[in-house]
């Protein structure tokens, strides 16, 4: 488990890792939030179980495009991961505006938010029948009502587990291979105040702590343990200070420490975690250095015993080396070694049989922590099982049939009534004095969608401001969400014959709205107003900025010239017929220049 | 190099996957490719899990380069032992 380790181990293990024989496994991450951290943690996970990993992360706040984009199955994902956080599903259900709204907008949002997740899913469904994994909705910490939240029936911490729960039966009901993680089991472990870095959540939107990454890597492995059908088939267990407490051989059988009171309690407990284990169906296996009949004795006569003769499949109890036994049960057994789980609470026996046989889970249970035994095997990650019923598996049958859709259309239709949803309300502006500090920031800032990367200073952009031979224009956005601030930047500027794209950047916050689209189509707008036909335009690649370097050609502009690499793409675009209506989806769009050629 | 400079410039070379020498106390997200906004977040919060400290917003906003995440750090630190 990594909780013990540091996230600095952790990615010193990995980086150390000889992958390039393993198989691959490739994970398609969809979020609301920034969670790339848990990628080292994740593939740690998968290394362990004999894989390399490829992790990729959609855009960010893209959720359903992603969905619908990605072609998950040309790509052989394994297994789709969607994060969505509570803290960035804010809006009338779970922000501020709870208190303001009624229950009838409540009851609508959720209903909204609802089918978000259904179209998600059947989006990516309509590609591929890989493995998806949905983050529940993590309970609200703070209710705006306070104490009053858990006296109602509809407080938002009700509504939250209320749509967890109703999500997962329209779920169940309509997809196959759809599990959810249990985020706020991660929580109660890790505590709140351990579960969220506010820094990072108003820095870059990671909501999550090291802690919580751990904590929430560590269940989902348990996910990538059964879907690569790796759990765990057998549990060996030591019998003195494991199974009772105290030496069998010394104490004898009426002074070792076993009952329903203290201080045999926690073996009782103990043992019935293992007879749970059993009953689902684990191989009880014992290795012991006894004589063997002080150990059947127990086994057989003692009245706390849980664990019985009928339970142990298979007993090694002599004074050969513990290795030496394992590997002859699991020989036995016909079942690999890494099949095999190892209890035992002696610092000697672990630390043999994880140099011996690594291949053996090890699991320590020091004696003087023996209260922890029974949770440590409830919590250990390495019996888990996802049970699938008749009806599930003819489920997947009909997912197998080739079902006939216009995908194209219906993916259209579907993301642009997305869109609408959203109430987006835009504002396109020249930039005032004011906007100095934000746009040479973004210039600087960055990265991604960015078609030129060149830097400018403040006063760089002051200059700008003051000549009339260049315009900086921006962009910003409100939705229905919340105000997304100034998005977007361009610089134009003006040539004797024609006009160039000096400057255009969009902020990967914003992406997946065809926003970037439109704020072209006004940056053309206004060329044209400016009495200019041709505008020209340069696509400079950089590692960071592949993402955009077909934008231009996407958008009609014509390829003048590239270097043999394609490093620099120079474009071009005749004015004469721009056609521009506002999308449909766009709630309202403010420009305060003259962009239109006739008024 | 004392003892916590060294550790700090071990996690850099970890997260960043360069090896340590080819580190020095000049270097931020503008001289090293690797080096992104996520790198840096995962820089900060592996020093305060190795140190078992935590950064302000400020200290933070201002860790531009190995010497400021460097000097943030001490600074840190002799906070905790005052």
């Amino acid at each position: 488990m990594i909780n013990d380790m540091s996230l600095r181990d952790i990615e010193a293990e990995i980086n150390s890792a000889h992958l390039s024989d393993l198989p691959l496994y490739r994970i398609f991450v969809l979020r609301n939030i920034t969670v790339e951290p848990i990628k080292s943690l994740i593939s740690f996970y998968l290394l362990k179980l004999g894989f390399k990993a490829e992790i990729e992360f959609g855009n960010f706040d893209n959720i359903l495009q992603d969905a619908y984009n990605v072609d998950f199955d040309k790509r052989n994902v394994d297994l789709v991961i969607i994060f969505s956080n509570i803290l960035s599903v804010s809006s009338s259900i779970f922000g501020n505006n709870f208190l303001l709204e009624g229950e009838e907008i409540t009851k609508k949002e959720i209903e909204k938010l609802h089918q978000y997740y259904l179209d998600t899913i059947e989006a990516i469904r309509e590609k591929s029948n890989c493995n998806i994994l949905i983050s529940d909705l993590e309970d609200i910490i703070s209710p705006i009502h306070g104490i009053y939240d858990n006296q109602i029936q509809n407080g938002q911490s009700a509504l939250i587990n209320e749509f967890n729960r109703e999500i997962k039966t329209s779920i169940i009901n309509q997809f196959s291979n759809v599990n959810f993680v249990n985020m706020n089991s991660c929580l109660t472990r890790v505590g709140i105040n351990n579960y969220l870095d506010l820094r990072y959540w108003y820095r870059s939107k990671a909501p999550y702590t090291a802690s919580a990454l751990k904590e929430i890597s560590f269940e989902i492995s348990k996910f990538l343990r059964i879907f690569n059908g790796k759990a765990k088939k057998c549990i060996i267990l030591d019998c003195d200070n494991t199974l009772w407490g105290g030496i069998i051989g010394e104490d004898g059988i009426n002074k070792i420490k076993l009952g329903p009171d203290y201080p045999g309690s926690s073996f009782y407990d103990f043992q019935k975690e293992i007879l749970n284990l059993y009953n689902r169906g684990i191989i009880i296996a014992l290795c012991s250095k006894n004589n063997e009949m002080d150990v059947m004795n127990v086994l057989n006569n003692h009245s706390s015993m849980i664990i019985k003769s009928d339970h142990i499949s298979i007993s090694k109890i002599n004074w050969k080396d513990k290795a030496s036994n394992i590997r002859e049960i699991a020989s036995d057994l016909n079942i690999g070694l890494d099949s095999c789980v190892f209890v035992d609470d002696s610092d000697f026996e672990t630390n043999l049989i994880k140099v011996e046989l690594p291949e053996v889970e090890v699991l320590h249970v020091p004696v003087e922590k023996a209260y922890q035994n029974a949770t440590l095997i409830r919590n250990c990650g390495l019996f888990e099982h996802l049970s699938i019923s008749n009806e599930d598996k003819n489920r997947t049958e009909t997912y197998k049939q080739n079902i006939q859709r216009n995908i194209l259309r219906t993916k259209t239709k579907n993301l642009r009534n997305y869109y609408k949803s959203l109430e987006m309300e835009t504002q396109v502006f020249i930039a005032k004095k004011i906007d100095v500090i934000r746009a040479s920031q973004m210039t600087q800032r960055t990265n991604q969608f960015n078609l030129t990367t060149k830097r400018y200073s403040e006063s760089d952009i002051e200059n700008f401001l003051n000549s009339s031979a260049y315009d900086v224009i921006l962009i910003n956005l409100k939705d229905r969400f919340g105000v997304l601030g100034i998005i977007g930047m361009a610089i134009i500027e003006y040539k004797n014959t024609f006009a160039e794209i000096d400057t255009f950047l969009f902020s990967c916050r914003a992406l997946g709205r065809e926003l970037e689209n439109l704020f072209l189509k006004i940056i053309m707008k206004r060329v044209e107003y400016k009495k200019y036909d041709l505008i020209k335009s340069t696509y400079i690649s950089t590692k960071k900025n592949l993402q955009v370097q077909e934008f231009y050609e996407k958008n009609g502009f014509s390829l003048l010239k590239s270097n043999d690499k394609k490093v620099i793409k120079h474009y071009s675009l005749n004015l004469s017929q721009i056609d521009f209506s506002v999308p449909f989806f766009i709630k309202t769009l403010d420009i305060n220049f003259k962009w239109e050629k006739n008024g | 190099m004392d003892n916590i400079k060294y550790k700090v410039y071990e996690i850099i070379s970890e997260f960043l996957n360069i090896p340590v020498n080819q580190i020095n106390d000049n270097d931020s997200q503008d001289t090293i490719e690797e080096w992104d906004s996520l790198k840096q977040m995962n820089i900060v919060i592996a020093i305060e899990e190795e140190f078992k400290i935590t950064f302000d917003d400020s200290q933070v906003e201002e860790m531009l380069n190995v010497s400021l995440i460097i000097y943030f750090l001490k600074e840190n630190l002799n906070k905790a032992n005052n």
